[in-house]
């Protein structure tokens, strides 16, 4: 178990990412609900290092892709290949989403799943102490190792949390944060399983100007600094332009587009795409920020909910 | 035209008129004197077999109805005219009342010595008080609210920490006194080799274990509301078969166990038939250990992962938390302390039949657990002590065949008004909190994380 | 044993089937709206037997009814059973369940405070009725009626399957040709999006409850005709109905119905091949290797899809 969050790359060290060594490379991922199509053979190839952002109108199967990729969802067709920087390959698609979390992929949720009722450092220790190794006997007994595995997990949780910036509020209770905080923490308690990639669905929903700012920051110091590779689900565009290295075009389950932000953004079928869904994309991510704030309640179970609304219609996957 | 208009002003009139039982004053009567209805046939007469209407009509015609309907319509008065005065008043008690309470409250929060000097009083009060208590008493503790506080306790992992309903806890319990009988030689089947009593403890433990995991591995991947009943299911199928194989376990004839010895060589002792005490000081060790054991475990990785599996299963896969071997663990843990509660039990008492292990058990352990507050070791430890007590004490006052009614109204009473029990744990609270907020789930019921589609 | 014995148990099964159908329906149809596993259900089948018993002491059978006057008997008896236990049914819905959905408790809050609804009514039925076993009176004389493949069915057996399953008949209607029967699906699919359309979901929750008493006090008054009344008697049967249910598809009414036939046969085959002591075994087994192998059921869950 390492405690060191920087690894190798010093700050600004980023190796430019290479096209030819992918990090995550799917193809043909299918994902039904019931006849409802979701996914529709979607391929997505990422460098090892980039920031891939993946946008799309609501409904275009973002989150469903998310879910598949971290096991959440099994596609009934496809391949999810991961390739660690140790080496080797993994099949991600029908792993358990805690087996996919302890090859090196970890996600934040668009609407934000804290343990709400423990603490900040809590909620960061419970992930760290996914890589400890300690067992309930030593752990009652009070063995030196149960001992040393509770010390490593809090010292990485304090780091992690000085990462993004929480170091002050460890101690309050996740619930109680302010909604770009809680947004803060569910990134620290993926970064301290010390993934290789991660996922952020929605990062900026619900959060105020200055928040997306800082949170721009962080996201390129994860990128740059630890060396994370970032797979982003965004639709406020002005971050996605400015942070992503390239992006990707989700509609209907289908890729339509991908590229360079630049390039994406004069893409036709793209803005065909979003005129067809609503006015401009600016639109909808203003929409997506009414339903992610926390206007409509959420379900029981967030996964349920997904899978019902995908039930009712193309249309509404992601609401 | 206007005379349509008119038809239907009146019906809009009609339709907006709240007749006098409508309203919600009157409504609320209604249920007041439902409620009236309700306690006197809850308090009143016995029913007998020769006359159906016997108790219906006693009741109705008894004073003790008058008695109630005054109550509850006293009740409902002052609540529906007083108000504002009531609200005056138990405002002035509250202002009066409200310093010292906070006062204590941040005392016990901040320091460290009042909280260890209550501890230590506690144990002490528990080591030394019992020795002056009538025999009867004695045996009461020992054979009922010792052993049972080791049950409160090892269930509270499964439901209070891990948030899985267990409804055959007692299943394990039997599973370690069968074990118990069968190592010591007592069962009509012999074992391979006798062991003492308390060589049997780690092998009711492992045995108690690996029934656990037999039984979870295959339900624990499933919603939770199947798990209670499955465990309902199984304690059935492991009553019955006590019961039933009589040529194996004693059935309901029962068989005698050997009661506690020990024989270290240079030392000996036995726990006699007569004196209560030696059992006492004996299980208040075992509680002590466990409680020890369980504390620490609450506050490491386990108890946290435990915590999250609760709140959100899906967020905790996510993060890396195998949701399946936790919630295994805890559904084991849980388990093998039943099971040495059961070796104790057996030892102490020294028979054991069919008919100790009913599914009735089951489900009053799980009343001690949420009446004292799940998830923590304090209101499980009170619960389970002042449920097991109470009846005993009225005894002279209540016809025992009642009691279990008492004890489901107060079940739905707890689940109304205080579900996090009379001596929350901080967590448990909060997560209610939460969950009424529509946040948070605080129990592992609902879809495993693993259980998806494909 | 011979073949004649074992196609009279298989006949018995099939009328047990039959309760246990009705039973299975209360079950699942609450699970679909609320996704609350009812366990004082069996409660409400025990006080339909209670209403039908008292319905036929207070107005008692002549000794020797004519054909149209046994009718009548069991006519008063069932509707009796099936008003207790609809009654009890609301009561419990307002008095235990409502409160909690108000302030939104946990699902683990709701089943305990099931369990305490389930110990505090089968111990009051116990008190107040006496704690022995009563027989219904004799409404009719209960014949053999004719013989199918050697298993002699009598009155009592027609009348349960008759009455069963013309009950089931009327549920499906009402489930899916009626008004209340599609607010009552709309409810099971999606609260939200069901209350946004204008269904009022306390009304609809209160009266699957009812609907589901109704059909449990009369199986509980059927029962009673068949075995004997006692404030026990809920418990066994409302446990493996629920296993029929499950069996079925919870939330899914034909599938509770095929699910109750079923372990009513399995458990009587049970009887039948190893012993009467046996019997409610394997109801739990066939629920611990359905919930392992399929947990969804045989016909697959949710009420607003299949039924």
């Amino acid at each position: 178990m390492t405690t060191e969050l920087i690894k190798g790359k010093g700050p600004g060290g980023r190796p430019e990412p290479d096209a030819g060594d992918l990090v995550l490379d799917a193809s043909g991922v299918t994902l039904r609900f019931g006849g409802v199509t979701s996914l529709d053979g979607v391929e997505l190839s990422m460098r090892r290092g980039e920031i891939l952002a993946v946008i799309g109108p609501n409904g275009a199967g973002k989150t469903s892709l998310f879910n598949s990729l971290t096991g959440a969802y099994v596609p009934q067709e496809g391949r999810i290949t991961y390739r660690p920087r140790a080496g080797g390959e993994h099949e991600l698609r029908g792993r358990k989403p805690h087996l996919v979390n302890h090859l090196g992929l970890a996600r934040t949720f668009q609407n934000i799943r804290l343990f709400g009722a423990l603490t900040a450092l809590e909620n960061v220790k419970i992930a760290a102490e996914t890589r400890l190794k300690s067992d309930p006997v030593s752990i009652m007994l009070g063995l030196p190792n149960a001992r040393r595995a509770e010390r490593a997990s809090d010292r990485r949780a304090h780091e992690v949390l000085d990462f993004v910036g929480l170091a002050a509020k460890l101690n309050e209770l996740a619930g109680s944060l302010s909604y770009g905080d809680q947004r803060r923490l569910e990134i620290a308690r993926a970064l301290a399983t010390d993934p290789q990639v991660l996922l952020l669905d929605e990062p900026a929903a619900g959060t105020n100007p200055t928040e997306k700012l800082e949170l721009e920051e962080l996201i390129r110091g994860i990128n740059r600094e630890l060396g994370v590779s970032v797979l982003l689900i965004e639709h406020d565009m002005r971050l996605v332009m400015s942070v992503a290295d390239r992006v990707m075009v989700l509609n209907f389950g289908k890729k339509i587009a991908e590229g360079s932000p630049s390039q994406v953004q004069r893409d036709p079928a793209v803005v065909e795409a979003y005129l067809g869904a609503s006015a401009e994309p600016e639109e909808a991510a203003e929409g997506a920020d009414g339903t992610d704030g926390g206007g409509v309640p959420q379900a029981r179970d967030g996964e349920v909910t997904d899978e019902r609304a995908a039930q009712d219609g193309p249309g509404k996957d992601e609401a | 035209m206007s005379a349509e208009a008119l038809v239907r002003g009146r019906a809009a009139e009609r339709l907006r008129t709240v007749r006098w039982y409508q309203r919600p004053r009157w409504k609320r009567l209604g249920a007041m004197i439902a409620l009236a209805v309700l306690a006197v046939m809850v308090t009143g007469v016995q029913g007998t077999q020769r006359d159906l209407f016997y108790a219906l009509e006693e009741n109705l015609t008894s004073p003790l109805l008058l008695v109630w309907l005054a109550l509850t319509v006293g009740v409902w008065a002052v609540r529906e005219f007083l108000s504002p005065q009531v609200k005056a008043v138990s405002d002035g008690y509250r202002s009066v009342v409200e310093e010292p309470r906070g006062k204590l409250r941040r005392a016990w929060r901040e320091e460290k010595w009042l909280r260890w000097g209550a501890l230590g009083a506690l144990v002490a009060a528990a080591v030394f008080l019992p020795s002056g208590l009538e025999r009867y008493w004695q045996t009461v503790l020992v054979d009922q609210i010792a052993i049972y506080v080791l049950v409160a306790i090892g269930l509270n992992v499964v439901i209070g920490w891990a948030g899985m309903l267990d409804l055959g806890f007692i299943a394990f319990f039997a599973i370690g006194a069968y074990s118990a009988a069968y190592w010591t030689g007592a069962l009509p089947v012999q074992p391979p080799m006798e062991l003492n009593n308390f060589a049997v403890i780690p092998v009711a433990i492992v045995t108690c274990l690996l029934a656990g995991v037999l039984l979870g591995a295959p339900t624990l991947r499933l919603r939770g509301d199947y798990l209670a009943i499955v465990t309902l299911g199984f304690h059935e199928i492991v009553y019955l078969t006590a019961k039933n194989l009589d040529d194996v376990t004693g059935g309901t004839g029962g068989v005698k166990v050997e009661r506690f010895s020990l024989d270290l060589g240079f030392w000996s002792y036995e726990w006699g038939v007569i004196d209560p005490m030696p059992y006492y000081y004996l299980l208040l060790v075992f509680i002590a250990v466990v409680v020890f054991f369980f504390w620490r475990l609450e506050h490491s990785k386990v108890g946290r992962a435990w915590t999250a599996i609760r709140e959100d299963e899906v967020a905790a896969a996510s993060t890396g938390v195998n949701t399946v071997r936790f919630k295994l663990m805890a559904f084991a843990i849980g388990a093998s302390t039943s099971g040495v509660a059961g070796v104790a039990y057996a030892s102490k008492v020294g028979y054991i039949n069919s008919e100790n292990f009913v599914i009735l058990l089951s489900v009053l352990v799980l009343a001690y657990v949420i009446f004292g507050g799940m998830g923590s070791i304090a209101g499980v430890l009170f619960g389970a002590a002042f449920l097991v007590w109470l009846p005993e004490a009225l005894r002279d006052f209540v016809d025992p065949k009642d009691r279990y009614m008492y004890l489901g109204v107060l079940l739905v009473i707890m689940m109304i008004y205080r579900p996090q029990g009379v001596i929350p744990s901080r967590r448990r609270a909060r997560e209610l909190k939460l969950s009424e907020s529509g946040e948070s789930d605080a129990d592992a019921m609902t879809e495993p994380a693993g259980g998806r589609l494909s | 044993m011979s073949l004649n014995a074992f196609w009279d148990f298989l006949v018995l099964g099939v009328v047990l089937g039959c309760l246990y159908a009705v039973i299975a329906i209360g079950y699942t149809l609450v699970y679909g709206v609320l996704q609350l596993l009812n366990f004082a259900h069996s409660e409400v089948f025990m006080f339909g037997g209670f209403g039908g018993l008292m319905a036929l002491t207070v107005w008692a059978p002549a000794p020797d009814p004519s054909g149209a006057q046994s009718v009548l008997y069991v006519v008063v008896g069932m509707l009796a059973g099936a008003a207790f236990g609809g009654v009890v049914a609301y009561g419990l819905e307002k008095v235990a369940y409502r409160p909690l959905r108000r302030h939104k408790a946990p699902r683990l809050v709701f089943l305990i405070t099931a369990i305490g609804a389930s110990f505090f009514l089968y111990n009051l039925a116990g008190k107040l009725f006496g704690r022995n076993s009563l027989s219904m009176p004799d409404m009719y004389e209960n014949k053999r009626v004719f013989s199918f493949f050697g298993a002699e069915l009598s009155v009592t057996m027609i009348l349960i399957v008759v009455s069963a399953v013309g009950m089931m008949i009327g549920l499906d209607y009402v489930v899916n040709r009626t008004k209340l029967g599609s607010s009552i699906r709309a409810v099971a699919q999606d609260p939200e999006v069901a209350s946004l359309m204008g269904v009022n979901i306390d009304k609809v929750v209160s009266r699957t409850f009812v609907i589901g008493g109704l059909l449990g006090g009369a199986a509980g008054f059927l029962f009673g005709v068949n075995n004997k009344v006692v404030y026990t008697m809920g418990f066994l049967p409302g446990i493996t109905a629920f296993a029929a249910a499950v069996l079925g598809g919870i939330g899914n009414v034909r599938g509770a119905m095929l699910g109750g036939m079923l372990l009513g046969i399995v458990e009587t085959l049970t009887v039948y091949f190893w012993g009467e002591e046996w019997r409610y075994v394997a109801g739990f087994a066939v629920l611990v290797v359905v919930l392992m192998f399929r947990p969804t059921g045989l016909l697959g869950e949710r009420l607003g899809r299949t039924a």
